[in-house]
């Protein structure tokens, strides 16, 4: 009987697909008040007063509160950034005044009450305007903020929040050695993560001292840690506890909202308070994934051997840095691609804007990253008139070889690259282009990508294993469930291990800081390798001590045994044998008498030998491992109009072992989706005065079911990495990777352009085809 | 949610209704008729409006009528626009109808909704500014029947408190060929760049109605008469796309400059559809 490798349905399902899974905002205890947001209605502007009278008389209001009842900043890198504003905003959505009333319906009546007196501010509404000399500072108090998670390398007065670097090699010998040169500018926008759910938190302080937080964050440990340091608690007073979660990528990583109904409870005497967020709220007051203006210069030989690679990306952080940073250095960690290029020079700067401030988007930086790197690496390949996968597989890194961070790679940190390289392409056979009517043509494109986790180097996971008294066993794990089936692969594991079906390992769906053992985040696709090492600890221990109560029932050392569907057996004789549930909670001996304990098996896992990068030069090793993969995509598209559909898509990727191969495809494909999106129609929209266009699902399209491609291919390569539960690889994030990359690759063969700029509608196809005309 | 109270009536006549609302008006409740209600709610929400009252027409049964009479088909402004895709007897209407919003919401929003709201694109108004349509209302000032041209520029010229009650049009016309399309930024659910609606008449001239280049709907009599003639369909439609309004709707969803290429390639399209070259 084995549990990993097969295709279970996940724990929650039928709950969720029968609408009986519950959220965080699904139900509102008796009693709990509620908090509303009053956004700035300006991008840039001095508050010169905000006057919350009328919105305290209003019926129902319990407290109304500003800046100046919060005076805090916060910043998971870098603190910068007041929960409520104080004397400036710097995004359209900015929470000013928090409202709180008996409901909802009174909350937000008197939220509309609040009259907020500002005198605008310049506005700085790109990334290439807030770099420019003398462009207006968003933080004139950059330098003097505290830095809550180095590395981190702000410039004061500028508008840059952080550089990080990559110097490897000799540029200068690199393009000493280049016979051509390609360069690209490309640009991708702000996007929104638009899960389902919609951020939401409750925060209730009791009279005892405990902060009891329900929200639908995916970092339930962080949120701990930053309320205790925020508000100088104890640690253990601060109790989070985390449902199911509806969607998350990224965005339910950062802290905000917990903050705030921590404020609110604290202002009404600790009474439970809410805040749920509305699609508007969740769009523009939380945060949205960076965009990204990228400069990449590559130089190769005549037969196309990657000499040189010189990068620069400005990252759009919008009004506040979370995050960015981190991804920053991510970026950097990867920017060549997936190539073996010796020489390295990459500057990656996060940047103030007045735009909604930015955290983690699932990918964490690579999607832009990807799309940057592999446009260029097709324009290389149409200047050396070369195959693009003919270039591609001549660069390939490979084991032996070292990464811009001048990690040494292994077959089994790097997986299988070129494999992946070879199946995409033969499973995208075909020309580019090719016509298929009076005005219709069929075109493919096809890109790499590669990730690693870029997570802290101490990041911890944790498990706990107890048994039943029929045998049957409790697995509690850090991980949220998010969506991902993170629970299902941790139970699939434990069940493997201890030889036993996946139904009868039972699962905590909750996260509850008190009583599970801490992950550090559910984040970076590091839920199956870090809770699941946690998972195989964790088993080993509950196995031993049953062989060593088990050794006493059957007179014989533990050694002697092993254990497997529900039974502890000798090895050499598996008819001598106890079950599980003689020996899990004591062992009684005929006359009643009784030895041995409750079992509970612990385990736990810490990152190895990961370090930061190097402020000058970048250096260090930012993961365990890799994941390496080829996707591609098939298009239709009209000449004439210049609409197009993509109409096939695929994966290929080394999965190292895929321990649920339904739900690996299925992630993938949701993947490939989500990226379909980001490459044809998804970004944030501003007007001339940084106002908020598309705050709502109407304006701000995602993918439709009925606008799915024909079909969805997905293909694994197993390259196990060594030290991974099962030689698991990472896959949550990489689905969407490369699909803006290939969808411009294919869009580029179909125009004859080269298309750059994200996303690509058939108004900026049109907009290329008349500069062109203009231009001939 | 929608955090003010209103208070909410369901008139069974049209007459009951309009004064239901007079009287709601005159006491400064600010009362809207509630049809499908979806935008109502949706612009409630966000505090764009503030009903005191709302006055459901739901259940007035001559706003939910289907059928022929006297010639005429007539259609019930209460009724949905799935309602009128199910039905399908005006193919014209169903297909242009079919675009609108999703197919959620289009179970929700009615005709008269969509012809009498604030969302101006008014998607299901072409197919009656074609034909020779009649818009039968009560209003304040009583019963009428006028001719739906006399009526509609773009936008309905409704008086204070004036009810849509149902739409006509003759028997025939359903049966007249005709062409829809509409062209979005990308998606297939979304409000329209251009969406064109034709109908070809007894003498084979096309007439052409377009939402999503002006805020409201638009016509042009100049337009119509430059799509007659000798030419190709393309030719034609560049001739008669010089009589597009000089300025166009410029949005998240397109420039004024690529909605007049779209208008353009639309136009092309409805000719080649509708006269097979
Ligand atoms: C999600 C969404 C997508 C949309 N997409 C499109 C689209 O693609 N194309 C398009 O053309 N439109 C679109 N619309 C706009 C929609 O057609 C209009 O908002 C329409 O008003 C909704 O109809 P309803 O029946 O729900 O109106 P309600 O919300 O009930 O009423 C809207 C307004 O019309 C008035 N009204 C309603 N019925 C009558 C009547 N019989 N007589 C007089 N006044 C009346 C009401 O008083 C109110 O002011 C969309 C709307 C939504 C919510």
């Amino acid at each position: 009987m084995h549990a990993v490798g097969q295709s279970v349905a996940r724990k929650e399902a039928p709950n969720k697909v029968t609408g009986r899974a519950r959220y965080n905002g699904d139900a509102t205890p008796v009693g709990t008040l509620t908090a509303v947001i009053v956004p700035s209605r300006h991008a840039h502007a001095r508050l010169r007063q905000v006057d919350v009278a009328p919105a305290r008389r209003m019926p129902g209001v319990v407290a109304v509160l500003t800046g100046q009842d919060a005076d805090l900043l916060c910043g998971e890198v870098l603190e910068d950034r007041p929960p409520l504003a104080r004397g400036t905003v710097r995004y359209h959505g900015e929470p000013v005044a928090l409202v709180i009333a008996h409901g909802e319906a009174e909350a937000r009546a008197a939220a509309r009450r609040v009259a907020i007196d500002c005198a605008p501010l310049p506005l700085v509404a790109s990334v290439e305007a807030a770099v420019a000399p003398d462009a207006p500072l968003i933080h004139p108090e950059l330098g003097a903020y505290k830095r809550a998670q180095p590395p981190v390398v702000p410039k004061p007065r500028t508008n840059i929040a952080d550089h990080a670097k990559i110097r490897r090699g000799d540029p200068a010998e690199g393009w000493a050695a280049s016979d051509v040169t390609v360069s690209g500018h490309y640009t991708v926008p702000q996007v929104d993560h638009a899960a389902m759910e919609t951020r939401s938190a409750r925060v209730e302080i009791l009279h005892d001292g405990r902060v009891i937080v329900q929200s639908t964050t995916q970092a339930p440990f962080e949120v701990q840690k930053l309320l205790a340091q925020s508000f100088h608690l104890q640690q253990g007073q601060v109790i989070v506890d985390v449902p199911l979660v509806g969607g998350a990528f990224g965005g339910k990583a950062a802290v905000q909202l917990e903050v705030l109904a921590y404020l609110a409870s604290r202002a009404v005497n600790g009474r439970p308070v809410q805040l749920v967020n509305s699609r508007e709220e969740d769009m523009a007051t939380s945060p949205v994934g960076m965009g990204l203006v990228a400069d990449v210069k590559l130089g190769a030989t005549r037969d196309g051997l990657l000499q040189v690679a010189e990068l620069t990306f400005l990252l759009d952080t919008g009004a506040y840095t979370d995050s960015t940073p981190r991804v920053a250095r991510a970026i950097c960690s990867e920017c060549t691609g997936p190539y073996r290029v010796e020489n390295v020079r990459c500057d990656a700067y996060t940047v103030y804007t007045n735009h909604t401030y930015a955290t983690a988007f699932r990918g964490f930086g690579h999607f832009p990253l990807t799309f940057a790197i592999e446009r260029t690496m097709d324009r290389l390949a149409a200047t050396l008139g070369m195959d693009p996968v003919e270039l591609r597989r001549k660069n390939l890194i490979g084991p032996g070889d070292r990464t811009p961070t001048r990690m040494m790679l292994t077959r089994s940190t790097l997986g299988d690259p070129r494999t992946c390289l070879d199946r995409a392409a033969a499973l995208l056979a075909g020309p580019p282009v090719q016509p298929t009517g009076p005005h219709t043509v069929r075109a493919r494109g096809l890109a790499l990508f590669w990730k690693t986790s870029s997570s802290p180097p101490n990041a911890i996971s944790g498990a706990l294993v107890s048994f039943n008294q029929d045998g049957s066993v409790n697995l509690s794990t850090g991980t949220v469930e998010v969506g991902a089936g993170t629970k299902t692969t941790s139970a699939q594991i434990l069940a493997e291990q201890l030889g036993i079906d996946v139904d009868q390992v039972h699962i905590h769906t909750h996260i509850n800081t008190k009583v599970d053992p801490e992950h550090w985040k559910t984040v970076a696709s590091m839920s199956t390798f870090m809770a699941g090492r946690a998972v195989m600890e964790a088993a080993e221990d509950a196995k031993a001590q049953l062989k060593s109560v088990a050794a006493i029932a059957l007179k014989c050392a533990p050694g002697d045994l092993s254990v497997g569907q529900g039974r502890v057996f000798l090895t050499a004789d598996p008819n001598v044998s106890v079950t599980v549930s003689d020996v899990a909670h004591g062992y009684s001996y005929p006359g009643g008498d009784a030895v041995g304990g409750q079992i509970i098996g612990r385990g736990s896992y810490i990152m190895r030998h990961l370090t930061l990068l190097d402020e000058e030069t970048g250096e260090g090793h930012p993961g365990p491992s890799f994941t390496v993969g080829a996707q591609g995509v098939e298009i239709d598209l009209d000449t004439r109009t210049w609409q197009y559909r993509v109409v096939r898509a695929l994966t290929v990727v080394d999965a190292g072992r895929a321990i649920n191969p339904a739900g690996a495809r299925a992630m993938l494909q949701g993947g490939m989706c989500m990226g379909i999106g980001l490459a044809t129609r998804e970004g944030v929209l501003y007007d001339r005065d940084g106002q908020r266009l598309n705050n709502q699902l109407r304006t701000y399209k995602v993918m439709r079911a009925g606008e799915q491609p024909d079909a969805y291919v997905v293909e694994l390569v197993e390259t196990p990495q060594i030290d991974a539960p099962f030689g698991a690889r990472a896959l949550g994030e990489h689905g969407l990777l490369a699909m803006p990359a290939a969808v411009a690759a294919a869009v580029s063969h179909a125009i004859g352009r080269p298309v750059d700029h994200l996303p690509i509608t058939p108004e900026s196809l049109w907009q290329l085809s008349r500069s062109a005309e203009a231009a001939r | 949610m929608i955090p003010t109270d209103f208070s909410y009536w369901r008139p069974e006549t049209a007459e009951e209704a309009v004064a239901v609302h007079q009287q709601l008006a005159d006491d400064g409740q600010h009362p809207v008729y509630y049809a499908g209600g979806t935008e109502v709610v949706t612009r409630t929400r966000l505090g764009q409006l503030t009903p005191g009252a709302v006055i459901d027409v739901k259940a007035i049964p001559e706003a939910r009528r289907l059928g022929r009479d006297g010639g005429r088909w007539h259609v019930g402004a209460a009724l949905s626009l799935a309602d009128l895709i199910h039905d399908g007897s005006w193919p014209l209407l169903a297909r242009v109808a079919e675009r609108v919003a999703d197919h959620t919401t289009r179970s929700h929003i009615t005709l008269g909704g969509n012809l009498a709201g604030t969302i101006a694109y008014r998607e299901a108004a072409l197919p009656f500014w074609l034909a020779d349509a009649d818009v039968a209302t009560v209003g304040p000032h009583g019963r009428r029947t006028a001719r739906f041209h006399d009526r509609f520029d773009g936008t309905l010229a409704l008086d204070p408190g004036e009810l849509v009650v149902s739409l006509s049009v003759p028997d025939g016309v359903r049966q007249q060929p005709s062409y829809a399309q509409k062209a979005t930024r990308l998606d297939y659910v979304d409000y329209p760049l251009v969406t064109i609606a034709a109908l070809r008449g007894a003498e084979g001239q096309v007439h052409v109605a377009l939402s999503g280049l002006k805020p409201e709907p638009f016509r042009s009599a100049a337009l119509d008469a430059a799509l007659i003639g000798s030419g190709s369909s393309a030719d034609r439609a560049e001739r008669a796309a010089r009589h597009l309004p000089v300025t166009l709707v410029q949005d998240l969803h397109g420039t004024g400059d690529y909605r007049r290429f779209v208008a353009q390639t639309v136009l092309a399209d409805a000719l080649t559809a509708l006269e097979g070259h």
